[in-house]
């Protein structure tokens, strides 16, 4: 008889069942870990390709520091190949499908030249250590026009997992990329409540106070940082070598309450920490609590952080506090405590934190200033710039100045000798203005072109308009151009020749004459070097007025820059446009492309307005109004006008400083330019000469940076209160964030930096 | 000749027991007992079993989900600045829900304005070509802006929550997704 057994077969089928459930749920269990462990990977790959580019700037910081150059050819831990690697070919052709942020991402690195610089064996070795278990590749790209700018590319993989991709640029941190640059600091001032400094700022020396009023405030006004009375507010991170608080004000009447805690978070008040505290409290983005209390007639005392905070009668019920139940102190020991303190307690108002200035950054940072001298003089030097003696030469010559000037010297002239109608002129320039008749023959013998204070009349002119001025064709009507007029003097004697030979008629005469460049304004929608046409004048009457060619039959001479205008001695800028353009009867120098003017051993002085062209049809309204209290905001001017226009004002020696004189009856100012007064022997300051004396004059606008050895007042309070001088409404060109639009020889400081970064 | 001992011992053996096939009702029983106890035990276990590795499943689900959402976060926000009065919070009923910024294009006069925000449980990020009417003065509450294109988004992660705090030079948050709740942070390199 045969039995059939149903229980083994039951068993096999649950077997099965348990078996194929617990398969699909262990594999999907495991796809689910593969998921996790490649994203972490790609997370770990990013962080990895974000380290080794921070590892590089380290280590080209220290190259940089060595050799106060960043060239990486120069670099044997990396070789030159004009072949990119696959990986990197591969991923600039997925950007070029990709998105408007990858698009625009391509055209700058359209700006990079084609050689691309690969880390040696023993330089990928050193960086493989900072990614155990992972592969890394590097490219580096020098800037077509600013070769000490580095783009870095970095690939990380780890096999099996996908690759990750980041990119910065690196660069020497320049002057410019700060709003406010102080070397000195100032000892005996202190931003207040209702300031604000709307860019990275630098204090060494002695360093800056701040005077802080916490709010509350409504909710709407705490989201603007310009909001009155709260601050002072930093936008940028803020370089300070003695952060100080100067007094901690509350904007309302301060209460006392009992500080409690809620230990458990449950709405019960647990235990007492402070009875009848004065204290203000303050929610950053309704998240975390900032409770200021204990404050002293003048100093703050200290700080609770909290994330819940309730108000009961009498009492201040704190949960979930963050830092010590007692409270932290605001202001710790050391300045670099207090750096990093101030970075903690006052977010609102360091907005980008503040970080201490160390005694190397110090130092590195004074002895930049004193390098300057040597860094423009090299461009003189090594002829990177062609003088004006030189191009006034090929102008009579009518030969070529070559293609590979950066722009112009004004200085060093040094007399020649001459031999003109058989007469041997020694130490004379060149001979000019020749007239004949009756016999004999009058000459103006030029001996001395005198650089000792260069004029600049900057304005813009359209063809037909510069036909009107110089009487010169061959410039296109339609078209708009950058005219730029160098003022200086020329010394001359006047010599007559007659029968009896030659005799010296008048000595110790002067005249007036101005090399003028030419550019079109289309031209600097391109990266130097620009093309122009460069001649001479002279002046016909007083001021601009009107002006003669030197000589009608040379017309015009072709020239390369990328306009660096370095002057000997003074420049005097500004308040000077030409009578057939634009700035001339408002007393404004309108400035069209991307210019440095550079005083070697003068003061720069600044007359009247001077204004960006791109986005002066915008503040033509505003000029003699100053601009705060209005919705002009200059940096939505420069964006909505894709304006790319800039200028650098550099005095190595001595000051930048507007003249009491010439600018007496000037109101509310606009100076549209970056100001990098490096000064020595005890200058170096951008000032306003007598201020105490003008009248109230509105306000002293900048746009731009202000760099100096040290600043100084620009008003005082005079009978009555009344406001003496021009008060001070600076606005940082947002361009300078990550050097968009800078000119040639914007000076480098002592760090390097980085910006722009990406990733894939 | 050889002896041939296998056979030997199994005739022996057959010789010794009478041999019936199948079960007797004793043994019917125990054996039925024993394999319900086994059965019982390998289904307990079993139960437990599934019971934890759906747990695992449903954990690794989540981390997977925030992993993800975490990868896309830091890439996104690691580029904001270089103004930090361009990085701010999007509100939506008092909550910060996402993070308007700028990414700023060096050497280039295109900027491009980003919003990376959370909605009905994904997270998107949009961009447009930057204007600094995108920052208003007031409270940023609008999730989509006119002219703006969604550059990236993931699926709907339906119970997902992300809120965002803006602090000095770093954006913390917060991605809560089923029971797993991660913290992280992004420091803003590109602030200045």
């Amino acid at each position: 008889m045969k039995r059939i057994g149903m229980i083994l077969p039951t068993v096999l089928l649950l077997l099965l069942f348990v078996s194929i459930s617990s398969t699909s749920l262990i594999s999907f269990v495991n796809a689910k870990t593969r998921d996790i462990s490649l994203a972490q990977r790609k997370l770990e790959n990013q962080l990895d390709a974000g380290n080794t580019f921070f590892a590089l700037l380290g280590y080209f910081q220290k190259k940089y520091s060595d050799s106060a150059a960043l060239n990486i050819a120069a670099i044997n831990t990396f070789s030159a190949t004009d072949t990119a690697p696959e990986w990197y070919n591969s991923t600039i052709q997925k950007m070029s499908d990709g998105t408007l942020e990858d698009t625009y991402w391509l055209q700058t690195f359209d700006q990079f030249q084609h050689s691309f610089y690969l880390p040696t064996s023993t330089m990928t070795l050193a960086l493989q250590e900072l990614t155990p278990g992972g592969d890394i590749e590097v490219v580096v790209r020098p800037h077509k026009v600013f070769p000490n700018m580095l783009l870095a590319t970095i690939r990380v993989t780890r096999s099996g997992f996908a690759e990750s991709i980041f990119w910065g640029f690196i660069s020497p941190r320049y002057f410019s990329n700060w709003a406010v640059f102080l070397l000195n600091g100032i000892s005996n001032a202190y931003y207040g409540p209702g300031e604000f400094v709307d860019g990275p700022s630098y204090y060494g020396g002695s360093g800056i106070g701040v005077a802080i009023n916490v709010p509350p405030k409504t909710e709407a006004e705490k989201e603007h940082p310009a909001s009155q009375g709260i601050g002072a507010t930093f936008v940028g991170n803020m370089m300070n070598r003695k952060p100080r608080i100067h007094q901690l004000g509350y904007n309302g009447s301060p209460e006392k309450k009992t500080l409690w805690i809620d230990e458990n978070n449950d709405g019960v008040k647990d235990r007492e920490l402070l009875s009848a505290q004065q204290y203000v409290a303050w929610t950053e983005y309704g998240s975390k609590y900032y409770v200021y209390f204990g404050a002293s007639s003048s100093k703050p005392a200290k700080i609770i952080i909290a994330n819940q905070l309730q108000v009961d009668g009498n009492d201040l019920v704190l949960s979930e506090i963050l830092t010590s139940e007692t409270g932290e102190t605001l202001e710790p020991g050391t300045d670099a405590l207090k750096a990093e303190a101030f970075t903690k307690y006052f977010p609102w108002y360091f907005r980008s934190g503040l970080t201490y200035v160390t005694d190397d950054i110090k130092s590195s940072m004074e002895s930049k200033f004193g390098e300057m001298k040597s860094y423009y003089q090299g461009f003189i030097d090594n002829n990177r710039v062609v003088s004006s003696q030189s191009v006034l030469d090929s102008y009579f010559n009518s030969s070529s100045i070559g293609n590979n000037s950066l722009g112009v010297f004004f200085g060093g002239a040094v007399p020649t000798s001459i031999t003109y109608e058989g007469k041997f002129f020694d130490s004379y320039y060149y001979i000019e203005d020749v007239s004949t008749g009756n016999n004999k023959i009058t000459v103006n013998a030029i001996n001395k072109l005198d650089y000792g204070s260069v004029e600049v009349l900057t304005d813009v002119l359209s063809g037909q308009q510069i036909f009107a001025r110089y009487n010169l064709s061959g410039f296109d009507t339609s078209e708009k151009y950058s005219v730029h007029e160098y003022w200086y003097i020329e010394e001359y004697e006047v010599w007559e020749k007659n029968n009896n030979g030659w005799s010296r008629k008048s000595r110790n005469n002067s005249r007036d004459v101005a090399q003028v460049v030419i550019t079109k304004s289309s031209e600097f929608d391109s990266l130097p070097p620009w093309n122009a046409k460069s001649f001479f004048v002279t002046k016909t009457g007083q001021g601009a007025g009107s002006v003669n060619l030197l000589d009608q039959d040379l017309g015009t001479i072709d020239m390369q820059h990328a306009g660096v205008f370095i002057c000997e001695n003074d420049i005097k800028v500004g308040g000077g446009g030409l009578p057939q353009g634009t700035g001339h009867g408002s007393k404004l120098s309108l400035v069209d492309g991307r210019y440095s003017f550079i005083s070697m051993a003068g003061n720069i002085k600044i007359i009247g307005d001077i204004v960006y062209n791109d986005i002066y049809s915008d503040i033509q309204q505003y000029l003699n109004k100053e601009l705060i209290g209005t919705n002009v905001d200059l940096n939505r001017l420069v964006s909505e006008n894709n304006a790319n226009d800039m200028l650098n004002l550099v005095a190595i020696d001595k000051d930048i400083y507007m003249p009491y004189e010439e600018n007496k009856n000037h109101k509310n100012i606009k100076i549209m330019s970056n100001i990098f007064a490096f000064g020595n022997n005890g200058s170096g300051s951008f000032r306003i000469e007598k201020y105490e004396d003008f009248n109230d004059m509105g306000y002293r606008h900048v746009f731009g940076t202000i760099v100096a050895k040290s600043a100084s007042p620009t008003y005082t309070y005079g009978n009555n209160n009344k406001i003496k001088g021009f008060q001070e409404f600076n606005v940082y060109d947002d361009r300078l964030y990550s050097n968009e639009d800078l000119p040639v020889a914007t000076p480098e400081s002592s760090l390097l930096m980085a910006f722009g970064f990406g990733a894939r | 000749m050889a002896c041939d001992c296998t056979t030997i011992i199994s005739e022996v053996i057959h010789l010794t027991y009478k041999v019936k096939y199948g079960f007797s009702l004793a043994e019917a029983i125990m054996v039925l007992a024993i394999s319900s106890i086994s059965l019982i035990a390998i289904m307990l276990l079993y139960s437990l079993s599934i019971r934890e590795t759906e747990k695992v499943r449903i954990k690794t689900e989540e981390l997977g989900v925030i992993s993800r959402i975490d990868l896309v976060l830091q890439k996104e926000l690691m580029k904001a600045g270089p103004e930090s009065t361009y990085v701010r919070p999007v509100k939506q009923s008092g909550n910060v829900v996402g993070i308007r910024y700028k990414v700023d294009i060096p050497l280039n006069h295109h900027d491009v304005t980003k919003q990376v925000y959370f909605k009905n449980g994904a997270v998107f990020v949009w961009e447009k070509d930057f204007s600094v009417s995108d920052f208003p003065e007031s409270e940023i509450n609008t999730l989509e802006l006119n002219g703006s294109r969604i550059a990236f988004s993931t699926q709907q992660y339906p119970g997902l929550e992300i809120s965002f705090n803006l602090g000095s030079n770093e954006i913390d948050y917060q991605i809560l997704y089923g029971r797993t709740n991660h913290y992280a942070s992004v420091n803003l390199l590109a602030i200045k």
